[in-house]
C-alpha cells in the first residue's frame, strides 16, 4: 500500500512553505514590528516613560498628548508600552537560548551514555520537573538583587528539564537508526557521531520547541515581574504595568492594565505561530 | 460468463498543491468468476491505488476522475460510504500486505473474528465464536482456542496473515482483493499462505485479484496476469502466455530482471548479468595511487541469454566444474580474508523497567566460517536466523559474546583506522543508512578524511566524485540530500560511500531486499561489475535463495543461530543438503515452471 500512502511529494522552496502558513507569516510580522518598536522606543515614545506628572493622573485613553492615557502616577501609558517589551524580549530569548544549549547537551549525553550514567542523569532531570520554579525565583531574589539576572536564572532552570526530555527522546530514536551504525562502521568517534551526525537531525525539533518556549516564557517573566521579582520599578515592563494597572482596573481606568496584557498575549501568540511555521519549513 | 468485477477506463488523481499526480491513467480490468487475476507492477505503478479505489479506500484527497467500477453489475464509483459498506466484506473481501497494521492491536483475535461474523452472518455471540473457531481451523491453525484468546502481537507474521484470510473469508465474498499478501513474510511461509489462499478460494469459487510485484507469486497462483506501469496496463493475458512469451518489452524486462534458481552469474565460465533497463559498467579507477593490475572484466553478453532456460542441474555439479576460462570462477584459490571462529552472540532481553523477566537470547551460536579473498560468500536464512547479527559482528558493529573474528589476521574489535577502512558495510535500507540531514557528498567525503584516505577537502571531493561515477551517479549529485534520490539511487550512494574507501571486503546486508525487481537487477549487476573492477570480496547476506545463488560463489545457511552448512553455489542441488536448506529451496517460486494448481 506504499503507493497509496505516499504519493510523490511535490517539492517547494522553504520560503514558499513558510509563506503558505498564514499564521506563521502573521507571527513573523508581529515579532518584527514588536522588536522594531522596542529598539526604536527612544525615538518613538512621545514622553519619558518614567516621568510622572501629578497634574495628569489616570487620564483616559484618547486624551490629548497621551494617546493611551496615563497611569496612577501620571506616566504616559503609550511610552511605557513602547519601552516595556525590551526587558521581557531580551530575557526570554537569551534564557531560552541558554536552556536549549544546556538541555540539548544533557539530552544527547543521556541518550548516548551508558545505562547507568543515563539513568542517573534522567532521574535528576525528573527531580527538577518536580521542583516549583517560583521557589527558585524567590530564592534567587533573596541571594542576588531582583532583576533580569533572577529572571534569566529562573527561566533557564525551568526550561532545561523540558528541553532535555525532548532531546533525549528524539536522540534515542535517532540512535537506533542505521546511519548512526553506518557512521560507526566508517570510523566516527562517539562525540563525532553525536555532534555531526545526530545533532543535525535534532535541530529542527529543538528550534521549533524553543520558539514556542520563548512565547511561554514571555508570559512567565511578565508574571515574575508583576510579583516584583523581575524588572524593578520605575523601569517600564509589561508585567509590572499589568500588576500596577490591576489596582485601577475597576476604578475607571481599564486601559492601564489592558494594553500591556494585549501586548504580552500578542507576542506570546506570535512566537507560537512562528514555531508552527518553522515546523512546516524544517520538516517538509 | 459475466465478470465479477469490471473496471473501465479508471483514472485516479492525487491533487497536490500546485500539481496533480495521475496515479492511475485509464485502467481496464476484468475479473472473471473463480479466477485468480494477478495485477503485477513495480512500486509507483498504480496497482495498489487501483485496488484501493475498488473498495472506495482511496486516501485523503485522491479522487476518481473518470471511469467505472462494476461489481456484479453494480456501479461502485460515486456510491456513498453507506451503500459501499453493503459490498465491503460481504461482496468483496480485502487482505492487506501487513497484518500487523491491519489487525486491531487492542482486541483479541476472537473478538475481531466474532464481530465480523456477527456483522455479516447475523449470528449470536456464541455462534460467532464457533464460526471463528471453524475458520481458524480452516486456515490451518492447529490450536484455535489459544489463538482466539491472543492479541495480534502475540502471533507470528504467518499466523497473522492466516487470521487475516479467515477474517476476509468468513463473510463468503465473491471477490477477494489481496494486496501483496505475502511480501512481509518469510519465503518459507509465503508458499504456505499462497497455497492456503488458493485452496480456500478454489473451494468456494471466490475470484481473487492478487496485487504483487513478484513474478514467482504470479506464476504460482494466477490464471491470468495484468502488467501495470505508470498507471496503465501494458499487457494482459493468460499467465503461461505472458510469462513464456511476453509481448510488451516492459514485461520482458521485468521478468528477465528476476534471477531464477539455477542461474549463476558465472555459469559455464561465462560472466552474465541480469537484464536491466539501464545497464551500467564501471570504467573508472578509484584513485591513481592504486593502479595495480586488475583482472580485466570478461566479455559480458548483455542482455543475458535467458530464453534458453536450462533445466535445474542435478546433484552432479561438483567443484571440478568451476575451472572455466574465467579467473573469478576459482575463488577457492584465495586465502581467507575474514575468519570467524566459534563466534556466539547473546542478547539480554527484559530486565529492570521492561516488565519482563531478564532472559538471554542466543542470536548467533558457535559459528565458524571463513571468507576467502576474491569470492562472494552468501549467507542465507529465514528472518531471525541470526544472519544479520553475524554480519554486524563481522563488521565490528556489535561486541561479541564469545569467539574470534579476524580480518586479514587482525581482530576486528581492535581494528585501527587503516584496518577499519578495509572492511565496509552496506545496509539493507539506504533510506535509514544515509543521514537525511547531510548532503551525500559530505557523507562520502567525511569518512575519507577521517580514515586518512584523503589528505584534504579537495582530494576528498575528487574521490567522492569518482566513487559516485563508479556507481553510475553524476558527480554533481554530491550536493544533494538523500531525500532527493530514488530508492535505487540511494543504495548506489550507500555503495559509493563504502567503495570510496577502497575496501577489500564489503559486507552487504540484504542490499536489494528493499528495492523493486528491476532496480534490484541494476544493483546486483553494479555489485558484480564493481567486484571485478575493484578486486573486492563480498559477504552477501540475503533471504532470497535465487538472488544468493545468482550472485554468490559459496553459500552458508543459517538456521536458529547456527551455521548448518556451507557449500559451493554449484552444489546447491546436491542430494545431501540439510533439511533447512531444502526448505529454503522448496520455498522458491520459479517463474518459468507452470504449476498444476491453476484452473
Amino acid at each position: 500500500m506504499t503507493a497509496v500512502i505516499a504519493p510523490p511529494r511535490l517539492r517547494r522552496s522553504a520560503v514558499a512553505r513558510f509563506v503558505r502558513n498564514r499564521e506563521a507569516l502573521l507571527g513573523l510580522v508581529v515579532l518584527v514590528v514588536v522588536i522594531g518598536i522596542s529598539v526604536l522606543a527612544p525615538w518613538l515614545a512621545p514622553h519619558d516613560p518614567n516621568a510622572g506628572d501629578p497634574e495628569s493622573v489616570l487620564l483616559p485613553t484618547g486624551s490629548a498628548g497621551h494617546l493611551l492615557g496615563t497611569d496612577d502616577q501620571g506616566r504616559d501609558v503609550l511610552s511605557r508600552l513602547l519601552y516595556g517589551g525590551r526587558g521581557a524580549l531580551v530575557v526570554a530569548t537569551v534564557s531560552v537560548a541558554a536552556a536549549l544549549v544546556i538541555g540539548t547537551l544533557l539530552g544527547l549525553t543521556g541518550a548516548f551514555a551508558g545505562r547507568r550514567t543515563s539513568g542517573v542523569l534522567m532521574r535528576v532531570i525528573d527531580l527538577l520537573f518536580a521542583f516549583p520554579v517560583i521557589l527558585v525565583a524567590l530564592s534567587l531574589a533573596a541571594i542576588v538583587q531582583p532583576g533580569p539576572g533572577v529572571l534569566i536564572g529562573t527561566v533557564v532552570f525551568g526550561a532545561v528539564p523540558y528541553v532535555t526530555r525532548i532531546v533525549y527522546a528524539e536522540a534515542k530514536i535517532e540512535r537506533g537508526k542505521d546511519y548512526v551504525e553506518a557512521a560507526r562502521s566508517l570510523g566516527a568517534s562517539e562525540p563525532a557521531i553525536l555532534l555531526t551526525e545526530v545533532l543535525p537531525n535534532l535541530v529542527s525539533s529543538v528550534v521549533i520547541y524553543g520558539t514556542s518556549l520563548v512565547g511561554i516564557n514571555i508570559v512567565f517573566t511578565a508574571s515574575l515581574s508583576a510579583l516584583g521579582l523581575g524588572i524593578q520599578p520605575p523601569n517600564p515592563d509589561w508585567g509590572r504595568m499589568l500588576a500596577e494597572g490591576a489596582k485601577v482596573l475597576v476604578t475607571g481606568s481599564p486601559g492601564v492594565a489592558t494594553f500591556p496584557a494585549v501586548a504580552i498575549l500578542l507576542v506570546a501568540l506570535a512566537f507560537n505561530w512562528l514555531g508552527d511555521g518553522l515546523r512546516d519549513v524544517l520538516n517538509p | 460468463m459475466t465478470a465479477v468485477l469490471t473496471v473501465d477506463g479508471l483514472h485516479v488523481d492525487f491533487p497536490l498543491p500546485g500539481d496533480v499526480v495521475h496515479a492511475v491513467r485509464g485502467v481496464d480490468l476484468e475479473v472473471r468468476p473463480g479466477e485468480v487475476l494477478a495485477l503485477v507492477g513495480e512500486s509507483g505503478s498504480g496497482k495498489s491505488v487501483t485496488a484501493a479505489s475498488i473498495l472506495g479506500l482511496l486516501p485523503g484527497t485522491a479522487r476518481i476522475t473518470a471511469g467505472s467500477i462494476r461489481f456484479e453489475g453494480n456501479e461502485l464509483v460515486g456510491l456513498p460510504e453507506k451503500r459501499l459498506n453493503v459490498f465491503r466484506g460481504a461482496g468483496i473481501g480485502m487482505i492487506f500486505q501487513d497484518p500487523v497494521t491491519s489487525l486491531d492491536p487492542s482486541f483479541t483475535i476472537g473478538s475481531q473474528l466474532g464481530d465480523t461474523a456477527r456483522l455479516h452472518l447475523r449470528v449470536s455471540r456464541d455462534e460467532a465464536r464457533e464460526v471463528g473457531r471453524t475458520w481458524l481451523d480452516r486456515v490451518g491453525i492447529t490450536d484455535p482456542e489459544r489463538v482466539l484468546r491472543s492479541y495480534p502481537h502475540e502471533l507470528s507474521g504467518g499466523m497473522r496473515q492466516r487470521v487475516m484470510i479467515a477474517l476476509a473469508g468468513l463473510s463468503g465474498p465473491k471477490l477477494l482483493i489481496a494486496d501483496e499478501p505475502t511480501t512481509a513474510l518469510d519465503a518459507t511461509v509465503q508458499k504456505q499462505i499462497l497455497d492456503l489462499l488458493l485452496d480456500l478460494t478454489g473451494e468456494t469459487g471466490t475470484a481473487v485479484l492478487l496485487i504483487t510485484h513478484d513474478f514467482g507469486v504470479v506464476s504460482h497462483t494466477s490464471s491470468r496476469v495484468a502488467v501495470m506501469r505508470e498507471g496503465a496496463i501494458v499487457e494482459v493475458g493468460e499467465t503461461a502466455q505472458v510469462l513464456g512469451a511476453p509481448e510488451h518489452p516492459y514485461t520482458r524486462t521485468l521478468i528477465d530482471s528476476v534471477p531464477e534458481i539455477g542461474q549463476r552469474h558465472s555459469a559455464g565460465g561465462q560472466e552474465r548479468r541480469l537484464l536491466s533497463a539501464a545497464a551500467h559498467t564501471a570504467r573508472v579507477h578509484l584513485s591513481s595511487e592504486t593502479d595495480s593490475p586488475r583482472p580485466s572484466p570478461s566479455p559480458r553478453p548483455s542482455p543475458s541469454p535467458r530464453s534458453g532456460r536450462s533445466p535445474r542441474p542435478g546433484g552432479s555439479a561438483g567443484l571440478g566444474d568451476s575451472t572455466g576460462p574465467n579467473v573469478l570462477a576459482s575463488p577457492a584459490a584465495g586465502r581467507p580474508i575474514l575468519e570467524i571462529s566459534r563466534v556466539s552472540k547473546d542478547f539480554t532481553v527484559g530486565g529492570l523497567g521492561t516488565g519482563r523477566h531478564k532472559a538471554t537470547l542466543r542470536a548467533v551460536d558457535d559459528v565458524t566460517l571463513s571468507v576467502r579473498r576474491g569470492e562472494i560468500f552468501g549467507l542465507i536464512g529465514e528472518s531471525g536466523s541470526g544472519k544479520s547479527t553475524l554480519a554486524r559482528l563481522a563488521g565490528g558493529l556489535l561486541p561479541r559474546t564469545a569467539g574470534k573474528i579476524n580480518f586479514d589476521g587482525t581482530d576486528v574489535a581492535a581494528a585501527g583506522r587503516e584496518l577499519r577502512r578495509r572492511f565496509q558495510y552496506v545496509f539493507q535500507d539506504a533510506t535509514t543508512a544515509l543521514n537525511p540531514r547531510i548532503k551525500v557528498g559530505d557523507q562520502i567525503a567525511r569518512p575519507l578524511l577521517r580514515l586518512g584516505k584523503a589528505t584534504g577537502r579537495r582530494q576528498a571531493a575528487e574521490l567522492t566524485g569518482r566513487a559516485l561515477d563508479l556507481v553510475g551517479l553524476s558527480a554533481g549529485y554530491a550536493d544533494r540530500y538523500p531525500r532527493e534520490f530514488s530508492g535505487g539511487q540511494r543504495q548506489r550512494v550507500s555503495i559509493a560511500r563504502a567503495i570510496a574507501l577502497e575496501p577489500d571486503l564489503l559486507i552487504l546486508d540484504e542490499p536489494t531486499s528493499a528495492l523493486d525487481v528491476s532496480t534490484q537487477a541494476t544493483i546486483l549487476n553494479l555489485l558484480l561489475d564493481l567486484k571485478d573492477e575493484l578486486d573486492l570480496t563480498y559477504l552477501f547476506i540475503g533471504h532470497n535463495l535465487a538472488v544468493i545463488e545468482f550472485v554468490c560463489d559459496r553459500i552458508g545457511v543459517m538456521h536458529q543461530g547456527s551455521l548448518i552448512e556451507t557449500f559451493s553455489a554449484d552444489e546447491l542441488f546436491a542430494a545431501d543438503r540439510q533439511p533447512a536448506t531444502r526448505a529454503l529451496l522448496d520455498a522458491v517460486l520459479p517463474i518459468g515452471a507452470p504449476t498444476t494448481t491453476k484452473g
